[in-house]
């Protein structure tokens, strides 16, 4: 396989791939906080 | 008024979103279409596609959704009783859409059955394409040549409504349960199908051809107009869906975060579908010694000619990939078709105050009875000119005016004030400038743009008549409907 084929697909992977982890990571983060301050 | 169902959870509601956005279009037409524009650097402007007009998109209709908790019609009308009539030609599209949308998952069913016997799945493209057209489709010599009902076609799209009906009728939470195995399973197959097509010889010819960057394509107005276009159509935007299921989540939920997760969701599954289609075409094209541009093809041409001639191709368990890879296009459409009857079926109950099992029978049995064309010969030229007609014109149209409700009707800082009061990732004066002058000038260029093609000469070849007749006609039903539902005032309207 070329090598440009195989960084475009590295970055395609990276750019999709890490928006997608990025964005769960926020959200389970803010959960988390959530969870913390909550008072009885 | 009966009380409005909930989604468990917001997990359950983003699931339900993924499992909408993700279909059949996903499979057959990214890998095409990036392939075709520029390869690897195709993924720049389908990113920033992805940034500036399919999250943008995403989070005014999940807006629209829950600050009305009600469909597209109500949710429009409650920006301004007039908008009520787009509300309507959104949810009439989408009921549209649906009726074709079943007929290919006919096919499918027709395709899955025949695998007992495959001496019929050839390698060559041009029987392959004739096994499609004369032994499955018994397709005639041109759109008002319908011939007769062909049985197989018919019970196969009985049965896809069949299975949709009942999934609809069944309830939220049971919806619920079953995207837990209609998103993730489709992901789990063409994980596998992909490292199949890895390991066969030839791989790296079709991975080359779909991600070998050509950085001048980006200079190419073309090129990022059909990014814009494969974000747009690829995130079931237009067409009310993301408003219906939005509207079943409570009206303090997190929203641009939401959107996003939903809208890279799908974007990732189309990268990896692209892998897995590409590995076997590599393969394909290695093996019958043609040239990789030949054998790429898009839509129906891909998933029921190519394909299976690739397969047919395998040293190996040919069934058992066969079958793999036709289930695997039953659950991406699935989930997509319930989501559009679920979108005509709440709209329906909501103005009608109808029960679920009302709206959604009603919706299912005049749906399946307007699909009855398409199970004649005539029915793949009927298909084709009704979902041109209904993707370059009525679902852009629809986003357009969406864009101008919540960006200049109702104000673009009050729509971003109210989603931001509980959101994860803050939206402000970009997402203004999106809303109000980008997205609406992307989608207005490209409808003018289609319109101009069309007067130049008619779509496909097809001869006029039939284009404006079976196109043009569909069009003008939506119209006439939108107008009609609008009209008619009942005690929801009030």
């Amino acid at each position: 396989m070329e090598g440009k084929a195989i960084i475009m697909g590295l970055i395609g992977f990276m750019l999709l791939y890490g928006g997608l982890a990025w964005c769960i990571g926020i959200a389970w983060y803010r959960s988390r906080q959530q969870e913390c301050t909550w008072k009885e | 008024m009966q009380e409005r169902e909930r989604w468990k959870n917001r997990s359950v509601f983003i699931m339900a979103a993924i499992g909408s956005a993700i279909g059949l279009g996903n499979m057959w037409r990214f890998p095409y279409i990036a392939a075709q524009n520029g390869g690897g650097a195709f993924l720049i402007p389908f990113f920033i596609a992805l940034l500036t007009a399919g999250i943008p998109l995403m989070i005014i209709e999940y807006g629209l959704g829950i600050r009305s908790q009600g469909s597209a019609n109500i949710a429009l009308g409650a920006i301004k009783r007039p908008l009520r009539f787009i509300g309507w030609f959104a949810i009439l599209s989408a009921m549209a859409i649906n009726i074709y949308y079943c007929i290919i998952l006919g096919w499918t069913w027709n395709f899955l059955f025949e695998i007992g016997d495959l001496s019929k799945w050839t390698v060559d493209i041009a029987t392959s394409k004739n096994h499609f057209h004369n032994d499955i489709l018994h397709l005639s010599e041109g759109p008002w040549d319908f011939e007769r009902i062909h049985w197989p076609l018919f019970f196969g799209l009985l049965a896809s409504w069949v299975i949709i009906w009942a999934i609809i009728k069944s309830g939220l939470s049971n919806i619920g349960k079953i995207l837990l195995l209609t998103v993730p399973l489709p992901v789990i197959l063409v994980l596998i199908l992909l490292v199949r097509g890895l390991t066969l010889n030839g791989a790296e010819v079709g991975l080359n051809y779909y991600l070998s960057p050509d950085w001048d394509q980006l200079r190419n107005p073309q090129v990022w107009l059909a990014a814009y276009g494969q974000i747009f159509f690829s995130l079931s935007l237009g067409f009310g869906t993301m408003i219906a299921y939005s509207s079943f989540m409570p009206r303090d939920t997190e929203l641009p975060n939401t959107a996003s997760i939903t809208s890279f969701g799908n974007c990732c599954f189309s990268f990896l579908a692209g892998l897995a289609v590409f590995s076997v075409l590599g393969y394909f094209a290695v093996a019958t010694n043609s040239n990789i541009e030949d054998v790429t093809k898009a839509g129906p041409g891909l998933a029921f000619v190519v394909y299976p001639a690739a397969l047919a191709q395998l040293p190996l368990w040919i069934k058992f990939f066969g079958i793999l890879f036709f289930i695997t296009l039953l659950m991406l459409g699935i989930d997509s078709a319930f989501s559009l009857l679920e979108t005509v079926s709440a709209a329906l109950s909501d103005k009608f105050d109808l029960s679920r099992s009302e709206s959604t029978t009603i919706v299912a049995v005049i749906s399946f009875i307007m699909g009855l064309p398409l199970t004649t010969s005539a029915g793949l030229y009927w298909l084709d000119i009704i979902d041109h007609f209904l993707m370059s014109y009525s679902i852009t149209f629809v986003a357009i005016m969406e864009c101008i409700a919540v960006g200049w009707i109702l104000g673009a800082d009050t729509f971003i004030k109210e989603i931001n009061k509980n959101a994860e990732i803050r939206i402000g004066p970009v997402f203004k400038f999106i809303i109000k002058f980008l997205t609406p000038a992307v989608l207005i260029y490209t409808v003018v743009r289609s319109f101009i093609e069309e007067i130049k000469s008619p779509y496909e070849g097809y001869p006029v008549e039939a284009v404006l007749i079976i196109g043009g006609g569909t069009l003008l039903l939506i119209t006439l409907g939108s107008i009609g539902l609008s009209i008619i005032r009942t005690e929801s309207d009030r």
